[in-house]
């Protein structure tokens, strides 16, 4: 087997092992853990591999444990092991779905394997193919073959809309982060503006509680969410985003939710590189940013010089959406944070301190 | 002025106005009594020069044209009144900014400073963004203003609560090229008398109402209410800075403008959007399009100096964003100063709503006195000015609880070329 594909199968086996904990990236407690790291080692290759990537994804129920031990049901996707069925209890929905890396000019073949009680599909969009708003029956599966062309940072979510569901699979879980790296290592978009030193994955959602409760009844006009997650998680159990001073953490922002949300980050600006995927040809500085739904935004934060040991940089939702339920500190918040203990990125890369 | 001058403005605005297309000048009339300083119009940004601050985290109410007043929150100036919003605290770039915060209220509060690096804090205890005043405490924030522009600063305690109650204002960073620069790049020239705030809020009463009864509230629950800007909901938007009637919400956020004459007037105004609120605000100006220099204190421009700005009509100003902003009046609609008559229909009498001949609109006596309609106020475009209307283009917002016209509303003023002699 080739070299490359081994390592997306052993990327593939580490998301499988994450199960929910995997987002943010950085956020791994050891270094030496944290697949990100293990991939900038690799030698930067030169041209696309054009590898054949297959990918097995189960929809299943699943729940979700939020911070004030509210429970919720979810649908969700996973990664489907070979020769284990999706019914089977090692088999967990994560919300959201697993991270999906690829690399640009790979072949995807991604089989989604329907254990829901109802038709579920898959949509990707900013790749080429027909979205899918049919998908599999219950039981059924659907397989979606794509090149992926260009480097960005992108979505996966239901294209499901029945009669009985409305639009509510979405909410209910059925979304993931896709991202497609360019060939050249510590690069988001294989352009110097566009290098980095560690990365985090920030995945925005909402959850209403009685959606959860009642998906096939729940009327979407009384939509009021309750929680706001980054990842799958509220604060205080949202994933810190580790680095060091003068690091360059890119933020990859993917809205699954249904509302628009406007992020901020202090003490520093984010420079905008990309959204949608669609690099900017003249990255702009922010502080905070407007998400709308169904949206990616790239941005690269970098850590100020002289931060004392332990600096934590909020990252949070400006729309104040800051309470789990009624109780603050809570939802879409989570920090950068000086975490000295981290060996430096760039002297990996050989991109000079 | 009195009570009986805020009604009759109230009045004539409510009647007279307003298609939303076009407006013509009912309001000008009380800006006569204006002094106007050198270089400083009676409704443009009014500084609070630093680069110490004394502030004090206090509380008290501002009112609302339906007649409701609000308890809220601010950060005002040691020894000087409670104002919403906050004061605007000026500063020139490489200054270091000192803020010295008391805390009178009852529970903790902060300041950040978002967009700036490297924020000390000195006293206060440990809170989770920065560090916190305590009740009856005081702590200390100074950074180095390093970069010119367009900042928020706001409470960094409970935000949720703290920001929406009030804790939050403008901090102006004036570039080493000048005052009259909104950055340091000579293109970013603006008439100085002609600089503009325009602090952007959203207020559910029943949260402030809450807490200044002490009873819970359900932030799930949020609905807004009530839309300022500048502290301020339409129509009092109009007036101009530190009116009497208004003695908590110093700051006009009037707009005016004469027409582009390339060697009479070629300067833009500016002006300084702010969304202090929780939700993004769509703004909206009639007649010309606006030009955006700056997002969130940072000049637009490539990595090679090439110019990023961009024109709209409609500018999304998120939570926690600031936008700076230059307009030029073109003379879009080949409007000629006294010799084309106003383009809006002044509606018939019989078409106002009055509750009697003897009553004010709203037929509260807080409101206002009752009384004749004073001949100073059938005088409309005394100068030949005209009025278009700015505002929230989420529909809305542009009203006082239920009432509109009202809200994230206001004028531009689009004076004679030369400037409005009478309505300064």
């Amino acid at each position: 087997m080739r070299a490359r594909a081994t390592t997306i199968i052993g990327l593939g086996l580490i998301f499988a092992a994450m199960a929910l904990l995997l987002i943010a990236v950085p956020a791994l407690a050891e270094p030496q853990s944290n697949p990100a790291e293990a991939r900038q080692a690799e030698p930067v290759r030169a041209a696309p591999l054009g590898a054949t990537v297959s990918v097995d994804l189960c929809a299943k129920a699943g729940t979700l444990t939020l911070p004030d031990s509210t429970v919720v049901d979810t649908w969700g996707f996973a990664i489907k092991p070979a020769s284990v069925a999706c019914t089977d209890v090692s088999v967990q929905a994560q919300v959201p779905g697993p991270l999906l890396e690829f690399t640009a000019g790979d072949s995807i073949s991604i089989t989604l394997h329907n254990a829901l009680a109802e038709q579920a599909s898959i949509v990707f969009p900013g790749q080429d193919l027909m979205p899918d708003h049919v998908g599999a029956a219950p039981g059924g599966s659907v397989a979606y073959s794509f090149t992926v062309d260009e480097p960005g940072t992108y979505l996966y979510e239901s294209g499901t809309f029945s009669d009985t569901t409305a639009a509510v699979q979405v909410a209910m879980g059925l979304y993931g982060p896709l991202v497609v790296r360019p060939t050249t290592a510590g690069q988001a978009y294989g352009t110097p503006a566009s290098a980095y030193d560690r990365e985090a994955v920030l995945v925005l959602s909402e959850i209403d509680p009685d959606l959860h409760a009642n998906p096939t009844t729940f009327n979407l006009l009384d939509y009021s969410p309750q929680y706001w997650l980054i990842s799958g998680k509220a604060y205080p159990e949202t994933d810190p985003i580790l680095a060091l001073p003068e690091e360059r953490v890119l933020l990859r922002y993917v809205n699954a939710g249904l509302w628009n949300h406007t992020l901020t980050v202090l003490g520093m600006h984010q420079t905008v590189i990309a959204v949608d995927a669609y690099v900017k040809n003249y990255p702009h500085e922010a502080v905070s940013l407007i998400i709308p739904s169904g949206q990616t935004w790239d941005s690269i934060a970098t850590l100020p010089a002289g931060a004392p040991f332990g600096t934590s940089f909020p990252l949070y939702s400006r729309n104040l959406f800051l309470s789990n339920e009624n109780t603050f500190p809570g939802g879409m918040m989570t920090f950068i944070t000086y975490d000295p203990t981290l060996l430096p990125y760039r002297n990996y890369l050989g991109l000079g301190m | 002025m009195s009570n009986k001058g805020r009604t009759l403005i109230r009045m004539g605005l409510l009647g007279l106005t307003c298609g939303i297309i076009l407006c013509a000048g009912p309001a000008s009339a009380r800006f006569r009594q204006a002094q106007v300083t050198i270089g400083q119009g009676p409704s443009s940004v009014v500084c609070t020069n630093g680069p110490s601050f004394n502030l004090r985290a206090t509380d008290g109410h501002i009112s609302v044209p339906d007649g409701n007043s609000i308890y809220m929150w601010t950060f005002a100036e040691v020894g000087g009144p409670f104002q919403v919003p906050s004061p605007v605290l000026c500063v020139d770039e490489g200054a270091t900014v000192t803020v010295n915060l008391t805390n009178e209220l009852a529970e903790p509060v902060s300041i950040i400073f978002p967009g700036h690096v490297g924020v000390n804090t000195t006293g206060g205890t440990p809170g989770l963004f920065t560090a916190e005043a305590p009740p009856a405490g005081s702590v200390t924030y100074s950074f180095v203003a390093s970069e010119p522009g367009t900042y928020l600063y706001e409470s960094g305690t409970e935000p949720r609560k703290q920001i929406e109650m009030g804790l939050h204002g403008a901090l102006i960073v004036r570039p080493s090229l000048g005052a009259n620069y909104a950055y340091n790049d000579a293109a970013t020239e603006f008439d100085p008398g002609r600089e503009y705030l325009m602090l952007l809020h959203d207020i559910d009463h029943n949260l402030h109402q809450a807490v200044e009864w002490g009873e819970p509230y359900d932030y799930t629950t949020t609905r807004d209410y009530y839309w300022t800007i500048n502290g301020r909901a339409f129509p009092d938007t109009l007036a101009p800075n530190s009116v009497a009637w208004l003695p908590a919400q110093p700051y006009s956020a009037l707009l005016v403008v004469e027409p582009y004459d390339a060697t009479t007037n070629p300067l833009p105004i500016l002006l300084r959007y702010l969304n202090a609120g929780l939700q993004n605000h769509p703004f909206h100006l009639h007649g010309n399009y606006t030009r955006i220099i700056a997002q969130d204190g940072r000049l637009l421009r490539g990595s090679g100096s090439e110019d990023t700005s961009y024109q709209s009509f409609t500018q999304t100003i998120g939570s926690g964003q600031t936008y700076d902003v230059f307009m030029r009046w073109t003379d879009v609609d080949g409007w000629a100063t006294q010799s084309t008559p106003i383009p809006v229909d002044i509606p018939d009498l019989t078409n106002l709503f009055f509750h009697n001949a003897m009553t004010t609109w709203s037929g509260e006596v807080p409101l206002g006195e009752q009384g004749d309609v004073p001949v100073g106020v059938t005088v409309h475009n005394i100068c030949g000015e005209y009025y278009l209307i700015a505002h929230s283009h989420a529909l809305n917002e542009i009203q006082n609880f239920d009432e509109g016209m009202g809200g994230m509303t206001t004028f531009l003023r689009v004076d004679p070329p030369g400037g409005c002699m009478p309505v300064p």
